[in-house]
Formats: structure tokens, sequence, C-alpha cells
């Protein structure tokens, strides 16, 4: 079982700075990303997802540093430490793309405009797999293309992103990111800017690539839905924190943290027609400049009691995949019963 | 509804088209049929969901409603206090008065505030604009507008860069109210919202709708959104209402093979509730060159030969009482009547 995890996050501490002040994205997140599994981080715009995701391929801003934390990759038998590689140093370049690749949210901005799709999947091919020739080359990114459903993928090797649909350029984009078959695959949010009928096509596409590469996904996502559908094991952010992350099972049935049930409250379900009852969040997601001291779900909470205002709490195992970072998490199901 | 329910907005033939130009002289070379041949009953004091995805026309129709764009042919028959009017033959003044029974609230609400107004500010020119002259009054006016939205009244004299998405929502929907209309057009209103604010907003919706007895065009691609507070549903593809109906009806017994396959491919955040996928091939043609008979035929998984080249009616069918519309030529309702 522990051979199957291929990413290793522990602890992990990411500050940006600005103008003198600094900003704790994240404030301690562990989680793993498994083999042959999807894990979905969910939570609202300025939780830290997205942060996150390019925490692990460095791609962070300027003005930020990993403070404390650990990420690990398990390549073959050799254990590396992402966190300690320069960020354009060669191994972390040689990461990127070949072990672990990213697909982001907006396909219209993520293509280069003034090049065809082809070309930029190539660039990505010989970066990575050297002593090809132009032709071997081509096939490959002719195939990487086919396979992800593009019809006529000679003809559009050598068109540009604006003769490509949202929908197809979003695939391009995942040609891209599979054209070295990595390990790993990030995909930050990748149907936001599509159609449903277009993102259940992307789902099945990246379902496929679970089932038949073996690929570990780590897919972000707002959308309740989706995770209920795609995820094997769930992580729920709120403000920086992992604040529940277990089992889909386990996280959908039986949240144990507020937060959880309260975003699971909060969403319209299909099918449960015009009588459901809505619950927002009360309140606002705090600054975060100036976040609570304790629990930062605290202010919106029901449960909070004063231990709750002035400490964080830790991870707290329910079982062994299951943990919650919350002090009153058996009030929380006893509540719910 | 029991009743007969009053026909508030009556849109025979709708169409907009908008033409493409090229060339040194801009010889009109195509036209891309935005909303092609809409007809549409809104009741009055119901809520109208109309859904579709990106392109299909749903914008540009809510639009089109309130004149805001030139519009090709068809009649929009509103029933204001002093009797039926057409919408399109009036003149630049009438239609000025109309707005003020037509409101509209807008997807982004970053865009759709100006950054440079003081909340007060922006909401006193509609009231200006509608004859109330005393500063005093519209303060008071503005005050409670901003309470209706649950907002502090003291907020007015604050800019829109010192609200978050949820509230500045909340400020285009009180400026929406602000001049007492009808009939509010949410174009995307809580689109670009997070999950949790959206529960705020769309309960905020509901509530406004009982207090001010208003009737709502809600446009949206979130059929999640749609099924918690429209009454009816309008289904549109390719600019082209393809499936209308009761919330209820619509959502258990989807007759169009679009409709099916829309609610096929929504993720529903309940693991009991696994359900088969009608997958769709290909993405939405152009609504330049739209496909030859049935616009959804390229990629309707029921497709026959008779598809390809006749164009299904938009048809009237009666199911336990209640009317719903479809345009498919192959409807079978043994299976919906049955239930």
């Amino acid at each position: 079982m522990i051979n199957d995890i291929v990413v290793k996050v522990r602890d992990l501490h990411v500050y940006f700075y600005t103008n003198q002040r600094c900003n704790k994205v994240l404030n301690g997140v562990s989680f793993d990303i498994k083999k042959g599994k999807t894990l979905c981080v969910v939570g609202e715009s300025g939780c830290g997802k997205s942060v996150t995701a390019n925490t692990i391929l460095q791609l962070l801003p300027e003005l930020s540093r990993i403070e404390k934390g650990s990420i690990e990759y398990q390549k073959d038998d050799q254990l590396i430490r992402i966190d300690q590689l320069q960020k354009n140093g060669k191994q972390m370049r040689k990461l990127r793309g070949e072990d672990i690749a990213i697909i982001f949210q907006d396909p219209m901005t993520a293509l280069n405009p003034v090049y065809t799709v082809g070309h930029q999947i190539r660039e990505m091919i010989f970066e990575h797999i050297p002593n090809l020739n132009k032709k071997q080359a081509f096939e490959r990114s002719v195939k990487s293309l086919a396979e992800m459903g593009i019809s006529a993928p000679e003809q559009r090797d050598r068109e540009y992103p604006h003769q490509f649909s949202g929908g197809m350029r979003q695939r391009a984009m995942i040609a891209m990111a599979m054209s070295c078959a990595p390990k790993v695959l990030i995909a930050d949010e990748p149907t936001t800017a599509l159609d449903v009928t277009i993102s259940a096509q992307i789902f099945d596409l990246i379902n496929e690539l679970k089932t038949q590469h073996e690929t570990a996904i780590m897919l972000i996502t707002h959308n309740m839905g989706v995770v209920a559908e795609m995820a094997d094991e769930v992580a729920v952010m709120y403000m920086g924190n992992i604040v529940e992350y277990g089992k889909v099972e386990d996280v959908l049935t039986q949240a144990r943290h507020p937060y959880t049930r309260a975003l699971l409250r909060s969403i319209p379900v299909l099918g449960k027609g015009k009588d459901q009852v809505l619950e927002p969040v009360r309140g606002m997601t705090p600054d975060p400049f100036n976040r609570p001291k304790g629990c930062q779900f605290c202010p919106r909470c029901d449960f909070a009691t004063e231990l709750c205002e002035n400490k964080m709490p830790p991870e707290t195992f329910i079982d062994e995949n299951h943990y919650v970072r919350c002090f009153h998490h058996e009030e929380v199901i006893k509540h719910a019963k | 509804m029991q009743n007969k329910p009053e026909v508030l907005l009556r849109i025979r033939g709708s169409k907009t088209h908008f033409a493409i130009k090229k060339g040194v002289l801009k010889k009109t070379q195509a036209f891309v049929k935005a909303v092609d041949d809409v007809d549409l009953d809104v009741y009055r004091g119901e809520t109208l969901g109309i859904v579709g995805e990106s392109g299909c026309g749903k914008t540009t129709f809510g639009k089109s409603i309130l004149q805001l764009i030139p519009i090709t042919g068809g009649s929009y028959e509103y029933a204001f206090k002093d009797g039926i009017k057409d919408l399109r033959t009036l003149n630049k003044k009438e239609i000025d008065n109309a707005r003020s029974t037509i409101q509209i609230v807008f997807q982004d609400p970053y865009s759709s505030l100006n950054p440079a107004m003081s909340i007060f500010d922006q909401l006193q020119d509609p009231l200006i604009k509608f004859g109330v002259k005393n500063k005093k009054e519209r303060v008071d006016i503005i005050g409670k507008l901003l309470e209706d939205v649950n907002l502090p009244r003291e907020y007015m004299t604050r800019y829109p860069n010192e609200f978050s998405g949820g509230q500045r929502q909340r400020i285009g929907i009180a400026r929406a109210l602000s001049v007492n209309p009808e009939l509010i057009i949410c174009d995307e209103a809580v689109s670009a919202l997070d999950v949790s604010i959206q529960a705020q907003v769309l309960k905020l919706l509901k509530k406004l709708k009982d207090e001010h007895q208003l009737t709502y065009l809600f446009i949206t691609h979130d059929l999640s959104v749609v099924e918690y507070i429209a009454d009816r549903v309008a289904v549109m593809y390719l600019g082209k209402i393809v499936e209308l109906a009761k919330t209820e009806d619509l959502f258990a017994n989807p007759l169009h093979p679009y409709t099916k396959a829309l609610l096929s491919a929504i993720p529903i955040a309940d693991l009991a509730q696994k359900k088969k996928r009608i997958p769709l091939q290909g993405d939405v043609p152009s609504p330049v060159y739209p496909p030859s008979g049935c616009p959804f035929h390229p990629r309707c998984p029921e497709c026959m030969e008779i598809c390809k080249t006749q164009k299904p009616e938009y048809r009237r069918f009666e199911v336990h009482g209640s009317e719903r519309y479809a345009s498919c030529h192959k409807i079978d309702l043994s299976d919906v009547s049955n239930k």
C-alpha cells in the first residue's frame, strides 16, 4: 500500500509577501496523491487550492516561499524532495511535464496563440525525450491528440489554438500534459470554463487515464457534484488548511467538519426540487491579512467555543484515512443525526 | 396557477441576427443567428428559467427583451398597466419608461458597477430619472433597498471596491429593484459567485419575489439552480427553444434528447444517485452555419433520417393536464403519460 503513494505532502506552509505584509496562504497542509486514484481538492475561491497545486510544481510567484514542510515525490525507487530543489534548476525542469504535469483552468490563455497546437505539444516532447527526429515527434504528437478523441488529428496538429473550440483546446492541453506519460496529473479546475456536456466528456477522458495508465490524479474543483462523480479521496480546504480529508464516501456522507456540512447544505442538488432548503454559510470568508487567531472557520461556525477562538485544532484522525481539524467533531456528527 | 395565468409578456417569432461583415466595403457575408424564431409566454408572477450552453443565445434573448440590442424580427407584446403594447414599436421615451417595469441583473458583479461612483450615486440615478426629486427621499428609499437585500443602510456611502462579489451582486439586485419593476431579467446572476454565497443570493431572490410580486426571467447554464428557483424551464439550443415545461415535469420526464443528455451530464453531489450518462459527441455547431434539419441532429444519439433534412416543429403537448412544448420528430409520449 505504501508504494502506491506517488506524492506525499506533509505540513506544508507557504507564505506570500506583499507590501511588508505577509499572507499565510497555506498553513500546514498534508495529503497523499496515490497511483491510479483521484484526489479531489474542494473549497471556495481564495482558500489556497490552486496554490497547493502550483507548489507541487514549484510554480509559485516571485515573492513567496515554502516556509516549512515537505513535498516528496516517489520516482521509481528514488525519493525526491521537491521542496528542496531549485525552482528553475535542471532537476525541477525535468520533473515538470515528464513526471508531474498540470492542466490549467483556462485553455484559452494557457495555449500560445502564435504557434500551432502540434508545435506546442512537440516542444514538450523534444524537451523531455531527446534523440527523437522530427518525424517521430510528429507521430507522437498526432498520437496523443488522437488519444484525446480529436478527430482528424494530422490536420488538427497543424492548426492554431483559435481554430479549436473550447472543449478541444482543453483536450489539446490534456494531450500536451499526457504526451510524456507523466505519473501524476494535476488538473486545476479543468472544466470551469466549459459547458456541462463538454465537461462530462473531459471527465470521462480523465477517468480513462486513471484506469488505463494508472496516472495519479489531483483534481481541483469547487463543485461538490464533480467530487461525488470523480473522487476516490477528498480534501476540503478552507483558508489555507485542509479541514477534512478522507475517502469520498466518508466525507460526503459522514462529514465531521462544520464547514464541510455547511458547504454541502448550501448547494442546490439536482433532483431534490423546489422545496429543498438551502442554508447559506453565514458571514463571509475573513480577510487573509487579518485572520482569526484560532480555528479559521470559528467566526462562522455554530459549534465554536472559546477553545476554537484561541487555538487551531490539530489533525484528528477518525480512522486511518479520515482526518478532521475540529475540536468538536463528535458533537457535529451527533448533531447531524 | 390552476386558473389560466395572466400573460405578462408574449414573444412571437423573436429573431436576433448579427451580420458578419468582411472586406473593404464591409459587405455582409453571413449572419450569426443568435436567436432564431423563439416563441415564449411569460406569465405574471412566475419564475421562468432559460437554460442552455454558452453560445446558445440565452443572453442575447434576455437583452433583446429590454431592447438593448437591435432586433431582427418578431413581436414582444408586454401587458403594461395601460394596455398591451409591442415593445418594438415604442419610441425612445416610451422605451425608457418601459425599462422602469423591466429591469436586468447582470452576470458579472465586478464590471456592472461603476468603480468611481459611491453606491448611493449609482442607485440614485434611476430614481432621479423616474421622478424622485427630493434628495432626502432618495436617501430613504436607497436605505430601505439596501436593507431589503440584507446590507446595512450605512453602506450607501461606500464604493464598489469595498464589497465582496456576493455583496456587489446584491447591490446590483437593489439597483434593479429601485424603480419598482414587475419583470426582472436575471442574466446568470449567480454564476460568478462561490457556492456558499450563491445560496445567499438565491434565497434573497426568492424572498424578494414574494415581497415585491416580481416576475423573473432567470437565465443560467446551471440546471440545479434552475430546479431550485424556477416554476417553468425553457431549454435553448442554437438560438431556438427546444423544450419548455414545468420544472417538475422537465426534470422528471424530459422529452427532447438534448434535455435528456444535459440532465445526465450534470454531476450530482450525492453518492446515492449514480446515473447513466448519455454521452454527447462533439461540440455545439456554429450558429453561422447551423446544420440542416434539426439543429441538434449531428450530436443526437437518437437521430433518424428525417431529422437530417426536416426541421422539427415546436409542438404543444398536454401531459396530465399540464402543457409542455418540445421540438423533436421523435417524441414518445407513451412512457411519459404512463407514469
